[in-house]
């Protein structure tokens, strides 16, 4: 029975276009700004050498694939809570307002069955346009400038040798769906809560600017409290591009965001279980 | 066969239903007749379990419906509207329901031309008309074959031709054994369809009974009038007819059928105000209570 439920929360999911936005979008910019890094690389790397070139001679450049995804996930990180919320905003929001759920749930079937399937798709969406984001960027960024050492900010210049760099890549995708997972869940819970998709997309969104804010601002309360958030986390995929990578803040960072995960989604099966379907 | 039994509902401080009993005979064409707000919606929600806390007791079968959801296999609804996921094909909209119950997709077919849209099936619901979508609502509705079928407003938005194709499959489907349940605020409907009613109003019931004893305690009828005092002066002197309800240029009056002494005509004959007299349905009394 969960099978057929997953069946058709997939065939739902798949028929709507909101699904393929992210996917479209990210195909389109990613090899635009990849275009500009490769079009600007004399200018960047001016920037990131600075007075160096005074004391070092460069033969080469260090503008290539590697690089340039480094840079765009960073650019682009900050942004994908947006993606994340596209499909967990309405997948349940969307059924109260079109007043689907009044057929669906009229059958004999468990509420708590109809939320997971919905829950596990969320999840799909959001682990896929992340894969899809870390590495059609590495991919699209090796094709279109080549390999080679990657140069990253970390205590200094750090150079990152080639063949130690895709796995950092891979923990760096680990880390950034962590948090997504999280933001998914949150905008999930929210989902059952309002019958309308922009409310959710609206309060997560916020929820993700207060948490950023919280984590960017130096007074001691906020200090505090942002190792226990999960907004804290959205840029810490550049510790994978660490040297050593601090395990143990990953390791944290991956607690701190299953646990909001859990927190979300136990109290999403608790309120969708809850609610009257009254429209 | 479906037994409610003292259901009350409140949201906030607004009772929805009070306090409501009644049954549903077997292979009924039973009408939940009400204005709008009367809490006929909010009944079949809590049967479609839509609704998950209120008081009362509903039984179906004699046994008594609780938290094991499974009694809704003997059911099929359509709540307020059909609702369809509108960017699939009718096909697709089946068949995500047939998959939701365990049912076989053959079924799909020989549905769609219960309601005459197989020549649509490939079509997607966002391209179909109202009166399209209600005939595939019932469709929806039947697709695990269910024993008892609950309809909220199946009419409601639909032209004459609508209707007649709605009422057909309805009197099909009592053919075939099926219980129906459509709820209502148009008496027609009730007085066409139904064989047994059930009326509330303000989340109360006002009555519950066959319409073949309805029709047989009281007749009831309209008067246009253009004297209204005359022919109200008149109506009060016989003792067998009751006023109902007066408006401007119209009364409804009741006639008791037992005590039929006097020909109905005779207002007409003797206020010689009376314009015309028209027979209404006797659930009219109801309205206007």
């Amino acid at each position: 029975m969960l099978k057929n439920i997953l069946t058709n929360e997939a065939i739902k999911a798949l028929y709507k276009k909101r699904t393929y936005i992210s996917f479209v979008l990210l195909t389109f910019l990613v090899p635009l700004i990849i275009l500009a890094i490769g079009d600007g690389a004399e200018y960047m790397e001016s920037r990131i050498y600075g007075q160096l070139k005074d004391s070092f001679i460069v033969i080469g450049s260090i503008t290539n694939g590697y690089l340039s995804s480094y840079l765009i996930i960073a650019i682009l990180i900050s942004q994908m809570p947006f993606l994340s919320t596209i499909v967990a905003s309405e997948i349940v929001s969307g059924e109260y307002s079109k007043g689907t759920f009044r057929m669906y749930l009229s059958r004999s079937v468990s509420r708590n069955k109809i939320l997971f399937s919905k829950f596990i798709i969320v999840q799909i969406y959001t682990i896929l346009m992340m894969l899809f984001f870390v590495f059609y960027t590495l991919i699209i960024g090796c094709l279109m400038l080549g390999v080679g050492d990657l140069a990253v900010f970390h205590k200094g210049l750090l150079f990152l040798p080639q063949e130690d760099i895709l796995w950092r890549f891979f923990i760096a995708f680990i880390v950034s769906t962590l948090v997504m997972i999280a933001t998914s869940s949150l905008c999930f819970m929210l989902s059952t809560i309002y019958k309308n998709s922009v409310t959710p997309i609206i309060i997560t969104i916020s929820a993700v600017f207060i948490g950023s804010a919280i984590s960017f601002i130096p007074i001691p309360l906020f200090e505090a409290i942002n190792p226990f958030l999960f907004t804290g986390y959205i840029d810490l995929f550049l510790a994978a591009f660490f040297d050593p990578v601090p395990w143990e803040v990953i390791i944290e960072a991956t607690f701190v965001c299953l646990i909001w995960s859990g927190i979300f989604t136990i109290s999403a099966f608790y309120l969708f279980n809850k609610k009257e379907i009254l429209s | 066969m479906l037994e409610f039994k003292n259901i009350s509902k409140q949201f906030d401080k607004n009772k929805a239903l009070d306090n409501i009993s009644f049954n549903i005979p077997e292979n009924a064409i039973f009408g939940l007749l009400g204005p709008n707000g009367s809490g006929k919606s909010t009944l079949m929600r809590i049967l479609a379990n839509l609704i998950t806390e209120w008081d009362g007791e509903i039984k179906f079968k004699n046994k008594k419906l609780n938290s094991d959801k499974s009694y809704l296999n003997h059911f099929g609804f359509i709540i307020e509207s059909p609702c369809f996921y509108e960017y699939l094909s009718a096909r697709k909209n089946l068949e995500i329901l047939c998959r939701l119950t365990g049912t076989d997709f053959r079924i799909i077919n020989e549905l769609l031309d219960l309601v005459n849209l197989l020549h649509r099936s490939e079509d997607k619901v966002s391209h179909f008309s109202y009166g399209m979508k209600q005939r595939l609502g019932i469709a929806q509705a039947l697709l695990h074959d269910p024993q008892v079928l609950i309809l909220d407003e199946p009419n409601n938005g639909l032209d004459p031709f609508g209707i007649n194709q709605i009422a057909d499959i309805l009197f099909h489907l009592k053919d075939k054994g099926k219980t129906i349940c459509i709820s209502t605020h148009s008496l027609n409907e009730v007085d066409r369809l139904c064989s047994d009613v059930a009326i509330i109003k303000n989340g109360k019931l006002l009555k519950s009974s066959p319409m073949e004893t309805l029709h047989n305690e009281k007749r009831f009828y309209r008067l246009e009038t253009s004297h209204l005092n005359d022919a109200v002066k008149f109506i009060k002197e016989q003792k067998s007819i009751d006023i109902i309800y007066k408006q401007k240029n119209s009364i409804i009056v009741s006639q008791n059928i037992k005590k039929n002494d006097i020909k109905f005509d005779i207002v007409k004959d003797k206020t010689n105000s009376v314009k015309s007299i028209q027979r209404e349905s006797p659930l009219i009394q109801f309205f206007y209570a």
